[in-house]
């Protein structure tokens, strides 16, 4: 018994790390396998593709292309982070959940609402907005607006985490501005560093926004071979070696900047300090926080427009549902995985337990890879008889959603037991408590609200997924966001606009229940 | 001779690469309180930890009732087989639990019959004056039941030993007096042994039966107050002992 | 907290036991396509309505956003998961024929069809076929010069006015495959330098080649039938033009059925392609996507034109598979990617 007992934690661990080995690096590593053991010339020609110029001036291009749209971000996101987080505004609340819609829709539809908008046609558009929208500027104005939303959230959230006493003490000696700038945004700093990364990454694997604006970008060069007629895999694999090295030197960047504690500046405290005074500001920084929310929103509202304008809504009535029930039942299997999987290792990773490092890179990594190579290695690993009924149904999309958003449930998870008190769970243990006992009857009901969180943060990225599903999706299980994505090849624009808001809308929907679940005050 | 309840033999620890026990020995006596003492720092917390097992020793050994549980860098049996019970500073007690639930927990986790755990939960809640709090959550107790609580929660599985580790730092004066009483007559009446860690001579001294000072990691005396009051060993015995003249010296 | 617990597992539990057997059960066929969702779903959806076989589908669209159905089902050789192929052009199915993944069937409807539309064996079937059009902006073009020829895609006239899609994907790499093919490696090669020392647009799809010229951010360019059609739906000022009707002809695409090797429900295979090659289905899509029907008989609506008034490229689409093949990687580069 005490065999097992003390292996329980080994065990189940394991198991967690071996489903995301299973489910992220066999694939990603398959490539190479598989260029490497059938067919050596085409090692050679991976190795060819990557010695011309052009990936590497793609790569460059698509660097700067990601940190100018990061910079936009921070630059509109941090003020308004700090002034819906911390002032006085009018809504600030509003304001701040109405800009997680954004948040919820592929990049991709936002550009077709910005065309809407801006293209030639475009309800205040003209030939010089469209040329400005289809250039590189363009691409970073529509990232940048696109990913504005988690700077300014993820720094309300860091700027609440701010102990209200260390605020209180330098409001007696200073004013609201000082205040702000000298000491609320230094606090906060980790959070808009952690912004920044995110947008960074968020703005570089990017493939349909550059794609529509017609800008060339270094993962699209990756698609090109997965996606095309010549079906060059191993090249496809090459390339992507570039992807890990940026891969790698952001996950450096984060381990020492925030010794991997970065999810932890979304920490809640139970108190903080009463909004900052505005005093004769009030006005104008309302006007200006409700503004950005309102640029922010523009895609939606013009996408809803559209819609309404053609009809689209009673149109895409039958569309709609099928899609809509298949994104929902995915989502939340995959969350429910990712929640699982989450929690183990976001509690492996918080106790910093041997091995967590390198799943945690793993799941790092298997975010940062080009979907479409995902996809592929996941077919040629998945598809065989034995395991029909994982690649033959939903399984499959739920494995690849758990590949590619472990690290999401990881780290959120790992943040949550930041801040839970250790010494709960080593009394528990010279209580007489093996892991498991510790983990189902302390960890997880102690910290179920940040479970919950986990859960709707990890489904809010397999709703919202679209490059991952649409490569290996079984049939007859097209999530809402693919189904949008091939009909937009031909249906009328107005149906397509109509999907869009649908699934902005329903966003809202989930994201409001998930939010009224876990507001729900404990009962201790 | 009697076998020890437990015993540290030339313990070394690290914490973070810096030493926080070096070489230390210590033995507390079955039924025996050993109030240990440090200033903050001194690697006291390090100390309850390596008896708990949650860390293990760099060199040396931990031994409970003669059985080496801890050995040469090596945890040998895990916190959760050394039936020790642990009340900790910010007391830990589990938020999402009752009273009941959290006496409960290691109760079950020893795997003890449904009858006999009501049996032993409501004997000590009865002992400790919490009737009528079991469905309370810790969140709505004040601070004194929840140190109760917390006692009630270490005590109640009859354990080999129970660790203090400064179980009493947040209460105030009376409350901490009135406290110390009761983990006494507790600990006396159960003929436990106790480790209790303070960095206050008076708790040390009312509650301790002997007294063992820690200082960077290195036990420099260990002696009743008297002893300590009339050869201290360091400037910080020195300086503790003259703080508590007025006191004169007598058990609470 | 138990209770907690509990629904959670127990939420856990049935998530997954939906995700992996609700959908079982009943008649099916899965079917990969890569027409168009908007067109090919209500075909499939009256299927199944007469049938009563569920169709499982997977949608490609094959713009440059193309999601590789092809290469899924090459991927998927081993353990086919799909029964029959619907595509949007006759070029993949053969690339699926080279590799031993199609299984022949002589579908009784396919009887009527012409032969260069599919194959003598029946490894192939064409229908519903699109061809490629030049798009013009009536507004930015006079209707005295309108374009006649796909040459006038590399007229000086039009520098940077005129668009195409790029040719990596689809039915575009396809018509630059057929002139590689009618026109010789050459030719061809240097018409593609034209077009890109004449600044031709390159839009991510056909779909977009129509939104720029119905917008007026081109003044014409290449694209489908279905897409110009689309653009005529809506009120757009174009106007659509079959080029070289006086040369080389316009490129048809017929969309092709085929019936994949041991695929998981062949007999129900069988009976999609039957249905998908009836003349009621050419006719639907005749109205819903502007597809020229290929059965003789099928009236047409107003705005499509009919096979025999057309006059056709003469293209071996057999041939043009390997072709696609072998200029993939010279396009990329042409293309910058």
């Amino acid at each position: 018994m005490s065999f097992w007992r003390r292996r329980e934690e080994s065990l189940v661990v394991g198991a967690a790390g071996l489903a995301l080995f299973l489910a992220a690096f066999l694939p990603l590593a398959w490539t190479f396998i598989e260029a490497a053991a059938a067919d050596p010339p085409a090692l050679r020609r991976g190795l060819a593709a990557l010695k011309a110029a052009r990936p590497w001036i793609l790569l460059g291009r698509s660097l700067t292309l990601a940190a100018a749209a990061t910079a936009l971000a921070l630059l509109l996101g941090v003020p308004l982070g700090l002034l819906l987080g911390k002032t006085e505004v009018w809504g600030r609340r509003l304001a701040l959940a109405l800009q997680a819609l954004p948040m919820s829709l592929p990049p991709f539809l936002l550009g077709l609402g910005w065309f809407y908008l801006f293209g030639a046609q475009g309800f205040v558009g003209s030939e010089a907005s469209r040329r400005i929208l289809f250039s590189e500027l363009g691409a970073v104005l529509v990232l940048g607006l696109a990913f504005a939303p988690v700077a300014s959230s993820l720094t309300a959230l860091g700027l609440w985490g701010v102990d209200a006493a260390l605020e209180e003490a330098a409001r007696v000696v200073a004013g609201p501005v000082r205040v702000a700038v000298r000491i609320l945004l230094p606090a906060a700093w980790p959070a808009v560093a952690l912004a920044a990364l995110i947008v960074f990454t968020l703005a570089f694997s990017e493939l349909g926004v550059p794609m529509f604006l017609r800008v060339e970008v270094y993962p699209a060069a990756v698609f090109a071979r997965l996606g095309g007629m010549d079906f060059a895999i191993a090249e496809a694999g090459f390339l992507t070696i570039p992807l890990w090295l940026v891969a790698i030197v952001l996950l450096g960047i984060e381990r020492s900047l925030f010794r991997r504690r970065s999810f932890a500046v979304a920490g809640l405290r139970g108190r903080s300090a009463a909004p900052l005074p505005l005093g004769r500001l009030r006005f104008p920084a309302a006007a200006c926080c409700w503004l950005a929310t309102l640029l922010l929103l523009a895609p939606i509202l013009s996408l809803a427009a559209r819609a309404g304008r053609g009809g689209g809504f009673s149109a895409a009535n039958q569309w709609l549902w099928p899609s809509l029930a298949n994104s929902l039942i995915l989502g939340c299997a995959a969350a429910s995985l990712l929640a699982v999987v989450g929690a183990v290792l976001g509690h492996a990773a918080a106790r910093r337990r041997p091995g967590e490092k390198i799943l945690d890179g793993l799941a790092a990594l298997a975010f940062l890879a080009p979907a479409a190579l995902l996809g592929v290695g996941l077919t040629a690993i998945w598809n065989r008889p034995p395991t029909r009924f994982i690649y033959g149904g939903p399984a499959i999309l739920v494995l690849g959603f758990l590949a590619r958003y472990s690290i999401v449930a990881i780290r959120s998870f790992a943040a949550v037991l930041a801040q839970f008190s250790r010494d709960l769970e080593d009394t528990a243990a010279a209580f007489g408590a093996g892991y498991l006992r510790r983990f189902l009857g302390i960890v997880l009901p102690a910290n179920f609200r940040g479970l919950a969180a986990a859960w709707i943060l990890a489904f809010v990225f397999c709703w919202r997924d679209l490059e991952t599903a649409v490569l290996f999706y079984p049939a007859g299980w097209e999530p809402l966001t693919v189904k949008i994505f091939t009909l937009e090849a031909n249906a009328p624009e107005a149906v397509v606009a109509a999907l869009s808001v649908a699934q902005a809308a329903a966003t809202a929907l989930v994201l409001a229940l998930g939010f009224l679940v876990w507001r729900r005050k404990a009962p201790w | 001779m009697v076998t020890p309840a437990i015993a540290l033999e030339e313990v070394f620890l690290n914490y973070r690469d810096v030493p926080a026990l070096a070489g230390l020995t210590l033995e507390v006596q079955p039924g025996e309180i050993l109030a240990l003492l440090g200033p903050s720092g001194s690697g006291k917390s390090s100390l309850v930890r390596l008896v708990l097992g949650l860390v293990a020793p760099a060199r040396g050994a931990v031994r409970l009732q003669g059985e080496a549980v801890s050995r040469e860098g090596r945890i040998l049996k895990p916190p959760e087989e050394r039936r020790l019970a642990v009340v900790f500073q910010d007391l830990a007690l589990w938020p999402h639990l009752t009273v009941r639930g959290n006496l409960e927990f290691g109760l079950k986790a020893q795997g003890l019959p449904a009858a006999e755990r009501n049996g032993r939960i409501g004997r000590m809640l009865g002992r400790l004056g919490l009737q009528g709090k079991e469905r309370r959550f810790p969140g709505e107790l004040s601070g004194g039941e929840r140190q109760r609580v917390a006692i009630a929660r270490a005590m109640v599985l009859e354990p080999r030993a129970v660790l203090l580790d400064e179980p009493l730092a947040s209460l105030d004066a009376s409350l901490k007096h009135e406290m110390l009483f009761v983990f006494r007559e507790l600990l006396k009446e159960r003929r436990l042994a106790a480790l209790y860690v303070t960095h206050d001579l008076r708790e040390a001294a009312s509650l301790g039966d002997r007294i063992a000072v820690l200082e960077r990691g290195r036990l420099v005396q260990t002696g009743s107050l008297e002893q300590l009051r009339e050869a201290p060993g360091s400037e910080f015995v020195k300086a503790l002992a003259g703080d508590l003249f007025w006191m004169g010296g007598s058990r609470a | 907290m138990k209770m907690r617990m509990a629904i959670l597992l127990l939420s856990f539990g049935a998530g997954f036991w939906c995700v992996s057997g609700c959908d079982r059960g009943g008649p099916r066929v899965v079917v990969y396509t890569s027409v168009d969702q908007v067109f090919s779903e209500p075909i499939f959806r009256a299927f199944e309505k007469r049938s009563g076989i569920a169709v499982k589908a997977v949608f490609d669209t094959e713009e440059a956003k193309s999601t590789g159905v092809l290469n899924r089902l090459i991927a998927e050789g081993g353990n086919p998961q799909a029964d029959v192929f619907w595509s949007g052009d006759p070029v993949r199915p053969l690339l699926l024929i080279q590799r031993g993944l199609v299984e022949a069937y002589a579908a009784p409807n396919a009887r009527n069809i012409p032969a260069a539309f599919k194959s003598a064996d029946g490894s192939w079937t064409g229908l519903a076929a699109r061809a490629r059009v030049l798009l013009a902006n009536t507004r930015l073009v006079p209707a005295d010069q309108m374009p006649r020829s796909i040459r006038d895609l590399a007229d000086p006239r039009w520098r940077g006015q005129a668009a195409m899609a790029r040719p990596l994907f689809g039915t575009t790499t396809m018509h630059v495959a057929a002139l590689f093919s009618v026109w010789g490696e050459e030719k061809a090669r240097a018409f593609l330098n034209d077009l890109k020392a004449n600044q031709i647009r390159l839009a991510g799809s056909n779909g977009e080649v129509k939104r720029l010229v119905a917008a007026g951010e081109a003044a014409f360019g290449l694209t489908d039938t279905d897409d110009a059609n689309e653009a005529l739906r809506e009120g757009a000022p174009v106007r659509v033009i079959y080029p070289d009707q006086e040369g080389l002809g316009a490129l048809i695409v017929p969309t092709a059925a085929v019936l994949l090797k041991n695929g998981p429900n062949l007999e129900n295979g069988k009976k999609l392609i039957d249905f998908l090659l009836s003349k009621e289905v050419e006719k639907a899509l005749a109205e819903s996507a502007a597809h020229m029907p290929l059965q003789p008989g099928v009236a047409v609506p107003p705005g499509v034109s009919a096979i025999d008034t057309l006059k056709a490229m003469p293209v071996d689409y057999a041939r043009l598979a390997e072709q696609m093949e072998r200029i993939q990687p010279w396009l990329r580069e042409w293309a910058g990617l």
